[in-house]
């Protein structure tokens, strides 16, 4: 059945029969019309039509009993009913107030783990962004897979070219996230910030809560140093005072003038708390590192936009880049923002969606035993003139008492365990989602609640129809053997849950395999006691290379007499920092490049001596720099250590890469390579290894610069002693990313850390679940045959005969659901295959303990009834009943 | 009177519409902001044909077909033009009152 359809068949039946074929139209029509606006836009088209469907209950009783006092029936009959319903129900459970709670329970646990993953999906897909008309906002860059680069960093010739040409956005604005050295009374602070074209305010949507945002004339090569600053800064530096308009503040050592506040929602994409004017230069072609953002005209779709933008970049195409290496890319604001969670949240929602199944199987099976034992009570009301129609309204008031009572505890839980994983994710919990309890979630269990109860609801309340006078009253009596009462449906539900069960203990095993083996990828590195911070030396006081190499080679000497400090070095992009500077190297001799081959992009590093030994990477061939490497000049040939990738990369046929010499263009002197290390994983330890040099550091110092040490002992306790060196050395330089290595390693690895064991123990509530119901199924078939077990006990048979009786049936059971749960695992493992880092889904290793672990606990959850069946003494069964 | 109700007896003021043409009127009415589900579409049309205010035409273009297969067009009745007709006097009357009191008030801020 088509979603549609579904929808359809939940509509009032008056209104089905009459406009069933439009109203199956229009809904078509709308979930296509939201398609096109992009996954969450579908989602929340759902939302909307089953909010649709649900508004047409109350109206629809209301019709039907205004009809039904229009027949004769008195309407005021009715509502006592209900509350004798609840009234009766609430004695049921409380009857029973035991396995009452041991079913609310197992609803709290699928409710409460849907309850947490849908806070994700709300947070991420559902919530709007803090902006006006936020589905309009697109995100863009520059993209070139010639380069092995998803996304370059749009430089600002071309932005100002789209901004001249473009026609389907209101506004566009590029973005460059920077951080600040903001001057202090004593010293000076580490803040983010961004640089921002003007139309920057325009293109979210925003206004400056006081003050003005800057004009396009202040946003021009060589214009005023102007700030605009945020709410929580204006709050802390400023006491929130409007008199910060005019003042100054001092950015890298130089003096800015305030001249607006932009409110709380303008941190954007997070972090964010001061803006300056990008005042990009339109003649810079070859800079890329800027980001963009983009309000389409209303009605424009993506698609058009990036068509448009596309157009708009044909001049260039035309001249700068022939081989059209670099082009636009357009993508919806969202939709890049959520990146990498998308597959994982999707994955846990499916993970979530199979528990619930698995609980409400395991609720079906206890409500359907239970109904079962109940059936001479239904036999009897019926025989006195109950009609079926109102027993199954109290069997619905029933349930639904019970899943209201799990969905409130499970509301709780999932509250408590998404609070606890966001606590121990603070970075990487995205900062612009927010996670807070909305009506839509409320929404949400209120109809998983609804949905299990009509989940589990539906085999007892079809057995209970089924009772019929003679056979309820008469089988309990008589003293034939009654045949086992809906023993075919709870076997089938045994089944269903073990193999839900195996197939998510397999998914879940797998990503916990894949975890681990991420967590053993060489990094290339020693990370042990190593630590590396931040400096960046502002252009005011540091000019030119010679200044900022006297520093860094005074710091690095200074950090390396500290006690416990075995070794230390510069480094201008220190690993699994999120830095990155690419360019191009050519080697000598080499053919020219086609225009239409690829030419991966090169991570270039200046490095000094002492950090090939600091951060322990190894050498393969030749040797690491001396303290002669790279005074030469810039203009000079001179010598580079490349990594085993790039040698690769650049001499396929296998030579020797020692001797050989590389230049970055025509013009640029030839480097020699003296030595190659081992890769590094820079990146992060799932992600591919770059082709990547080190240039020797006195040959170009960047003003930005990291420093790695190696401890003889504890690297953290260090930082107190090397903020004190730098203090002294500079009072106006702040250091940041202060880390050590270890720690920036496990950072990498905590969101896969987090999704794999919340998978794990999804995994393991399912086998639980499983567990409980196949035992409480196995206890239940055991005391319906009781009698028959007796007798044979009687005619002389041992009990190992009794015990296998029982398991065999069992044992078939469990078997089957374990094997159509792996069968289907395999299936799905391989549209896990993106998280799983190369582990196969059809991985041996986690099948066989799967297969193993639930068959051997599927054996012991059944063994038990079966042995207190085998202990039955025939005397006390025969007498029973 | 509600707001779909309202948009819906407007979209039927010029032109006689089926379900799916009132639907997208209204939203083009609305400037893309009213998108109306099925239920609240066929369910406010049900009401309102109860009350009178719109009546039911068979598709002119068409043979009859099943009943649920039929495409039925809407009209408005007499008493639905005078509804229409008195909610937005009521409506304009409103909006002069709002704009009255938003006008910025002669001496300034108190």
């Amino acid at each position: 059945m088509n979603g549609s359809r579904l929808l359809l068949w939940l509509t009032p039946r008056h209104l089905r029969d009459k406009h069933g074929a439009d109203m199956e139209a229009l809904f078509l029509e709308r979930l296509a019309e939201a398609r096109e606006r992009g996954r969450a836009a579908a989602w929340i088209a759902w939302l909307h039509a089953a909010r649709d469907v649900a508004t047409a209950y109350p109206s629809e009783w209301r019709r039907q009993w205004r009809q039904r006092g229009r027949v004769g029936a008195p309407a005021e009959r009715q509502s006592p009913m209900i509350r004798s319903d609840i009234r009766y129900a609430w004695r049921a459970l409380n009857h029973q107030r035991f396995g009452s709670a041991i079913v609310a329970v197992m609803l709290a646990l699928g409710i409460g783990a849907n309850v947490a993953v849908f806070t994700l999906i709300n947070g991420l897909f559902l919530k709007p962004l803090p902006f006006p008309d936020a589905d309009r906002l697109v995100y863009l860059n520059e993209t070139a897979p010639r380069w092995n680069l998803e996304t370059t960093g749009i430089t600002y010739a071309d932005f100002a070219q789209w901004h001249k040409a473009q026609q389907s956005f209101d506004a566009i604005a590029t973005f460059n996230r920077r951080s600040f050295n903001v001057g202090t009374d004593n010293g000076a602070d580490r803040m983010d910030g961004a640089s921002v074209s003007a139309d920057f305010a325009r293109v979210l949507g925003i206004e400056p809560v006081i003050g003005r945002m800057f004009t396009a004339e202040e946003d021009r090569p060589r214009g005023p140093n102007l700030a605009l600053i945020g709410t929580s800064l204006w709050r802390e530096r400023f006491g929130g005072r409007t008199d910060v308009l005019g003042q100054t503040i001092r950015l890298n050592s130089r003096q800015f003038t305030i001249i607006g506040v932009l409110p709380l929602g303008a941190d954007f994409p997070g972090g964010v708390r001061l803006w300056i004017p990008q005042q990009g230069d339109p003649s810079s072609v070859d800079n890329y590192s800027l980001e963009g953002a983009g309000r389409l005209k209303p009605g424009v779709t993506v698609t058009q936009a990036a068509a448009d933008l596309l157009r708009a970049h044909q001049p260039i195409f035309e001249t700068r880049d022939k081989e059209r290496a670099v082009s636009p890319l357009v993508r919806g604001l969202r939709q890049h923002l959520i990146g990498d969670y998308d597959t994982i949240v999707s994955t846990l929602g499916g993970a979530v969606s199979l528990l619930l199944v698995v609980a409400c199987a395991n609720v079906a099976a206890m409500m359907l035993a239970r109904a079962l034992t109940r059936r001479r009570e239904m036999g009897i009301r019926l025989a006195i003139g109950a009609s079926r129609g109102r027993l199954l309204r109290q069997l619905l008031v029933e349930n639904l008492i019970v899943s209201a009572a799990g969905g409130l505890v499970g509301l709780a839980i999932g509250n408590w365990a998404i609070r606890l994983l966001l606590q121990s994710l603070p970075d990487q919990a995205p900062q612009w989602a927010s996670f807070a309890l909305d009506g839509r979630m409320v929404f949400f269990t209120l109809g998983t609640c609804t949905i299990s109860a009509l989940l589990f609801g539906w085999a007892p309340a079809l057995h209970a129809m089924n009772a019929d006078l003679r056979s309820a009253v008469a089988s309990d009596t008589a003293g034939s053997t009654p045949a086992i009462r809906g023993g075919r449906t709870l076997r089938a539900l045994v089944t269903a849950e073990f193999a839900l069960a195996s197939l998510m203990f397999v998914c879940g095993g797998l990503l916990v395999r894949a975890y681990d083996r991420v967590k053993h990828v060489d990094p290339g590195f020693d990370p042990d006691g190593v630590v590396t911070f931040t400096v960046s030396l502002p252009s005011v006081t540091y000019a030119d290379n010679k200044a900022r190499l006297s520093f860094v080679e005074r710091l690095e000497t200074r950090l390396r007499e500290l006690p416990g400090v075995a070794s230390a070095g510069a480094i201008s992009c220190a690993p699994i920092s999120n830095c990155h500077w690419g360019v191009f190297y050519h080697a000598e001799g080499a053919a020219p490049r086609r225009a239409d081959e690829p030419n991966p992009v090169v991570l270039n590093r200046i490095a000094s001596p002492g950090y090939f030994q600091s951060m322990g990477i190894r050498l393969q061939r030749g040797r690491f720099f001396t303290g002669q490497d790279g005074r030469e000049g810039t203009d000079q040939p001179g010598v580079m250590i490349v990594n085993e990738t790039f040698a690769k990369t650049l001499w396929p046929d296998g030579r020797d890469p020692i001797g050989q010499r590389v230049r970055q263009g025509e013009k640029a002197p030839w480097l020699t390579v003296v030595g190659v290390v081992a890769d590094v994983k820079h990146y992060g330890l799932e992600r591919d290894t770059r082709p990547g040099v080190y240039v020797p550091l006195p040959r170009i110092v960047l003003s930005t610069m990291s420093f790695a040490l190696k401890a003889s002992g504890d690297a953290a306790a260090l930082m107190p002693a090397i903020r004190t060196i730098v203090r002294d050395m500079d009072p106006e330089l702040p250091i940041y990313n202060a880390r050590t290595m270890n720690e920036r390693l496990r950072l990498s690895l905590t969101l896969r850390a987090a999704y794999s064991w919340m998978l794990a123990v999804f995994a393991g509530i399912a086998l639980l679940l499983a567990l409980g119901g196949s035992s409480g199924v196995t206890s239940y078939l055991v005391s319906q045959r009781k009698r028959e077990l007796g007798i044979r006990v009687a005619l002389g048979a041992r009990r190992r005969d009794i015990s296998q009786a029982v398991l065999k049936g069992s044992i078939a059971i469990i078997g089957i659901g374990v094997a159509i749960g792996i069968t289907g695992a395999i299936g799905a493992g391989r549209l896990l295959s993106s998280l799983l880092f190369g582990v196969p889904p059809y991985d041996a290793l986690i099948l066989t303990i799967a297969a193993v672990s639930l068959g051997a606990s599927g054996f012991l959850a059944s063994w038990l009834p079966a042995r207190r069946a085998s202990r039955v003494d025939p005397m006390i069964s025969l007498r029973a009943d | 009177m509600k707001n779909r109700e309202y948009l819906i007896l407007l979209a039927l003021a010029d032109a006689d519409l089926h379900g799916l043409g009132i639907a997208r009127a209204v939203q083009e009415l609305s400037d893309g902001r009213t998108r109306l589900w099925p239920v609240a579409l066929y369910g406010t049309l049900e009401e309102l044909t109860g009350s009178g205010l719109i009546e039911e035409l068979d598709d002119p273009n068409r043979r009859p077909a099943a009943q649920s297969e039929k495409k039925r067009f809407y009209r408005l009745t007499r008493a639905g033009r005078r509804a229409l007709a008195s909610e937005t006097d009521r409506l304009a009357a409103l909006v002069k009152t709002a704009k009255s009191r938003l006008k910025p008030r002669p001496g300034g801020a108190s």
